[in-house]
């Protein structure tokens, strides 16, 4: 029987990383928020790998950090490894990935959202959206209950009607068993919103007390402590290591006498599988001549034996999946404790999304996470934050919070996602940023920080935070400018690093545009240089060394603004737009477009489309 | 701010004024550099010299306008000069150089646009325009890459989508990919392309020919009507003409312009033995000029017995040349043994007769000489282009990190594109996964 069960401004669907981070934006900007999860058990599962971060995903992690959001906070809580990877390739491009506990992560993020003032937490399974001309006002779960709600925010993952595959054996149900989402693809359909159907996959985990590590290569954690978020006071250690091994020859016998019984390849999993997380299979199909392939062997967390083995995704039967662990250096007599699988489940096409996360044509229903057909934690947070944000601020009958492509990579995302759309899972990556040099995860604070203070997600602790943290870096650059040593002195400082004799003396700001200078080494030369963090550091240095690359590549900003500035109204009809050609008619009135820099992006949007486009406006046909 | 821009605005070819067209934020400095008046008003034309540092380039007419009386609605400037291709390129080439980039197809109007500054039916016209301009301009591309240069462009782009391939995937995926590209590998690709570019950027010869213009010597006997055929090719009398014999002594330059090509006319003295100090000097300096020219006209006087002792012929034996058979009505001699392999023309300067065949060789010499060479660029946007490359490629070589290079990379590779029309970003992603075996 249905009843009714309440009145909630939110209801957020999915207690994953994006539906946490959506129900702690709401909650935290005043809303009364109801968290609905299929199991309690699952609040912040991370079903494949045990980490958080690395290329890409650290920035986001940044940027999620610097908005305001959790999963930065609870990432250096629950950390036990943290490495910044690409150190030597350049500042645009140092990531940081922590190897994270995963049950740590979980009951950390479980507490937190227990003990967020304005959220109810609530297992059930929601199965049907309310709405009433075109708007959101509730939802219903599998129980019959009924809650009433002005925004609705969908963040099921891969749950939707997924199916997990390990050779012939299959079964309906989320990852690593748990129940699935059974109705809401009906309820979405229901709503004209266009579905597919994806796939990814996880590999086998093994009992770390079988594995023989002297076989292997370690991989210890950075010995200077990082972290995420810019509240962390304190540090985060790396005190436990991966292991590295490499597949061989007779590995990839096994896996070639067996691709018959692998469901990707015998037709039982038709969802479309993503480039960016290839199983093993898949790399072996591929690249034959490729005689080994790497395999980084990683803890799951500190209270469990269970070691992740990265790399070795697949969804190859049992035994084959056990015989072919066996032939890898370290793993001969490695237990499988759980198999690899592949899932397949259902998520939306994101084109059907304004790049607020809103649906485009239910109000006040939003999408976030991997039903939008990302893949990723890190990916899926930052939806669920910006999602979050949005609902807040729908609801509050505010300006929604659009972030752009320039200003941070969730803005690349979403924007990748609600213009380009995707047909395979979609991966965050730095190739994907064009204007990478100026969102660096060292200046995530600078960029955001102040958008998060406007949209009332960023405390007082943390906007103070900030401000100290880029007065201290002003004043740094200052004092670099001022300080000017002798003729002597520089001479000194030049012989010692063996560079050519300057023919005059060098003020320290010039000597940091040098690659040969550190800040930090200037500081031991010059001690009344301001002591900064080594984050500080980084930020200063960075701009002062890439001062004339950055100034272009904020011409070029300021370039794609402009059009970005010219809004396009929705609804429009671009098939009475004379002069468009015809696949740009299509895609126009299918995408409606936000602006004329969204619509220059489509796939199919020619520059001589656009110019119609720029007519049409002026002449009225499209009115603002 | 937008970029400043530049380009010839006045249809390419013959014309009496070209105008060059230079805006955006810096226009106005950008013309203080080559056109050197201090404090000129604006909207007022004031007169004087371009120069390229010290080379004056050519005398015009320059204007400066405010950006809100402008036909962009930006800051702009003008140079009028004098028609004809060359002139116009030179200082549009001089522009460029000082701070001003090359103008896409179409970008003024697109400013003047965007700006608000044309009207409505000047702005239904824009569509069309970019349009055609896009068609023609991908025509134009699908025509180059057929050739060898096309292909040659896109063999550069290869290269360096490979260089950004690897320097991407190392950088996405830091764990995976074994071999690294260094900078030093990516310093030995440059070096191996940037020769190339170089020697296709020296090699744009808008022809040497278009440049500087086809020197054409007028060579023969004295009174063998060389003057006449000046005055006959330029239409109007430039050369003081008489029957006797040496009334030309000094060489005469004439600048005439041929369908867009500069085209330099010499009239020489006659070439003979003789003691005359004055004269003397005379030969010499039209030997000096039939040395130094492109083509030879070699005229004949018909009416009277001919001999081509009196020249060192193998001086000019490569040349092209012509021999003007002069006088034809009153000719006498039909039987010459002509020393070099040349065709002939019949011609009658009191007629009139066979000047233009003299004409359309000049032209077809002109032609020919641009467009000889496959792997030449001519077109102005392209050599820009290539400029940039070069650029960006220098660049690479500053010891950077891959990411800071990638930049740089992907700069080069879009400014090829605007040659052979292909563009970049999801490109990358994609070889990245064709290429390597990534993702976990």
């Amino acid at each position: 029987m249905n009843y009714f069960d309440g009145e909630f401004d939110v209801c957020v669907v999915g207690a994953g990383h994006a539906g946490c981070e959506a129900a702690l934006a709401t909650a935290r900007m005043g809303l009364k928020t109801l968290l609905l999860t299929l199991t309690k058990d699952a609040i912040a599962f991370m079903p494949c790998n045990p980490a958080i971060g690395g290329t890409s995903k650290g920035h986001l992690v940044r940027e999620i950090d610097a908005l305001g959001g959790q999963m930065g906070i609870s990432a250096d809580e629950c950390a036990i490894q943290m490495k910044m990877l690409n150190t030597s390739k350049g500042p645009a491009v140092f990531s940081l990935r922590s190897q994270a506990d995963k049950m740590k992560y979980q009951l950390y993020m479980r507490n937190v959202v227990e003990n967020q003032t304005n959220l109810t937490v609530i297992q059930d399974e929601a199965s049907d959206i309310l709405t009433e001309n075109g708007v959101v006002t509730g939802v219903v779960t599998a129980m019959g209950a009924t809650y009433n709600v002005k925004a609705l925010i969908i963040a099921t993952g891969v749950y939707m009607k997924s199916r997990i595959i390990t050779g012939e054996w299959e079964r309906d149900c989320g990852p690593s068993g748990f129940v699935n989402s059974r109705f809401l693809t009906d309820a979405l359909r229901k709503l004209d919103i266009p579905i597919q159907r994806f796939k990814t996959g996880t590999p086998a985990r093994v009992d770390g007390a079988t594995i023989d590590y002297s076989k292997m290569e370690i991989q210890n954690g950075e010995d200077v402590p990082y972290s995420f978020s810019y509240l962390t006071k304190g540090e985060v250690q790396s005190p436990v290591p991966c292991y590295l091994t490499y597949t061989n020859e007779k590995t990839h016998k096994i896996i070639l006498d067996n691709i018959h019984r692998s469901p990707m390849y015998s037709g039982n999993i038709k969802g479309t599988g993503t480039r960016y997380c290839p199983s093993i299979e898949d790399k072996i199909m591929r690249f034959k001549d490729k005689e080994r392939h790497q395999l980084f062997i990683e803890p799951e967390g500190l209270y469990t034996n269970e070691m992740y083995l990265q790399g070795l995704s697949s969804s190859l039967p049992a035994e084959v999946q056990r015989d072919m662990i066996h032939t890898i250096p370290g793993l001969e007599n490695a237990k499988i404790v759980r198999t690899g699988y592949a899932i397949e489940y259902d998520c939306i096409d994101p084109l059907a999304l304004y790049p607020t996360l809103q649906v485009k044509t239910v109000k006040g229903l939003y999408c976030a996470g991997q039903i939008n057909g990302s893949s990723g934690y890190e990916e899926a947070a930052a939806q669920g934050l910006l999602a979050g944000i949005n609902a807040a601020l729908y609801i509050k009958g505010e300006e929604p919070l659009i972030l752009s492509r320039s200003e941070s990579y969730i803005g690349v995302l979403v924007d990748d996602l609600t213009v380009k759309g995707t047909n395979e899972p979609y991966r965050m990556m730095t190739s994907r940023a064009e204007f990478r040099l100026s969102l660096r995860q060292d200046n995530a604070d600078m960029r955001l920080t102040p958008i998060g203070k406007k949209a009332g997600l960023v405390t007082e602790e943390r906007y103070n935070t900030y401000l100290e943290k880029i007065a201290r870096q002003q004043q740094a650059t200052e004092l670099l400018k001022k300080t000017k040593p002798s003729y002597e002195l520089t001479k000194r400082i030049y012989a010692e690093k063996g560079l050519e004799e300057p023919s005059g003396p060098v003020s320290c700001v010039d000597m940091l545009r040098r690659k040969e200078f550190t800040y930090f080494e200037l500081l031991k030369y010059f001690p009344e240089l301001l002591p900064l963090t080594r984050a500080e550091a980084m930020t200063v240095e960075t701009d002062i060394k890439y001062d004339g690359y950055l100034k272009k590549q904020e011409a070029q900003i300021k370039e794609m603004q402009k059009l970005e500035k010219r809004l396009l109204p929705q609804n429009v009809d671009y098939n009475k737009i004379s002069g468009l050609r015809i696949e740009a008619r299509q895609k126009l009135t299918k995408l409606q477009p936000a602006s004329i820099g969204q619509a220059s992006r489509i796939s199919g949007v020619s520059p001589a489309d656009i110019a119609v486009l720029l007519v049409s406006m002026e002449k009225g046909e499209i009115n603002e | 701010m937008n970029q400043t821009i530049a380009a010839i605005a006045t249809p390419a070819g013959k014309g009496g004024v070209a105008i060059v067209r230079i805006s955006g934020e810096n226009a106005h400095a950008c013309l203080d550099k080559v056109f050197k008046k201090q404090n000129m008003e604006m909207r007022k034309m004031y007169y004087g010299g371009i120069y390229d540092g010290e080379t004056l380039l050519d005398k015009c007419l320059c204007v400066k306008f405010d950006k809100n009386a402008s036909f962009t609605g930006e800051e702009t400037a003008e140079i009028q000069c004098h028609g004809g291709y060359a002139s116009a390129q030179d200082i549009l080439e001089t522009v460029l150089k000082n701070g001003a980039t090359m103008a896409k197809s179409g970008e003024f109007t697109r400013r003047a646009f965007l700006n608000g500054k044309i009207d409505l039916t000047q702005a239904e016209a824009v569509g069309d325009i970019i349009d055609a301009e896009t068609k023609s301009a991908s025509r134009a591309a699908a025509h180059l890459l057929s050739g060898a240069l096309g292909q040659k462009i896109s063999g550069f782009q290869d290269s360096i989508k490979e260089l950004l391939t690897a320097i991407e995937a190392g950088i996405d995926y830091p764990d995976e990919i074994d071999e690294q590209h260094t900078y030093e590998t990516i310093k030995a690709e440059v070096e191996k392309m940037l020769p190339q570019i170089d020697s296709l950027i020296s090699g744009y010869q808008r022809g040497r020919i278009t440049k500087e213009g086809l020197k054409v010597c007028l060579l023969g006997k004295p009174n063998a009507g060389k003057s006449s055929l000046l005055n006959a090719i330029c239409g109007y009398d430039r050369a003081i003409v008489t029957d006797i014999a040496g009334t030309t002594r000094d060489t005469l330059h004439e600048i005439l312009d041929f369908d867009g090509i500069r085209v330099h006319l010499f009239d020489t003295a006659g070439i003979r033995e003789s003691d005359d100090i004055i004269e003397i000097a005379g030969v010499k300096r039209s030997t000096i000029a039939a040395e130094e020219s492109d083509v030879v006209l070699w005229v004949v006087d018909t009416s009277e017995e001919v001999d081509f002792s009196f020249f060192d012929i193998s001086k000019i034996i490569d040349k092209k040349g012509l021999f003007v058979l002069n006088k034809s009505d009153i000719k006498i001699n039909n039987e010459f043994d002509f020393p070099v392999d040349w065709q002939k023309v019949e011609i009658s300067c009191k007629t009139g007769q066979g000047i233009d065949n003299v004409i359309s060789f000049i032209k077809s010499v002109a032609k020919e000489s641009d467009t000889s060479n496959a792997l030449t660029v001519t077109s102005q946007r392209h050599y820009q282009a290539l400029i940039n490359v070069r650029e960006h490629l220098l660049n690479c070589l500053e010891e950077m990190p891959p990411d800071i290079l990638s930049i740089d990379l992907t700069c080069a590779w879009s400014e090829l594109g605007v040659i052979t029309g292909q563009t970049v970003t999801e490109d990358i992603v994609n070889n990245i996964f064709e290429k390597f075996c990534v993702g976990k």
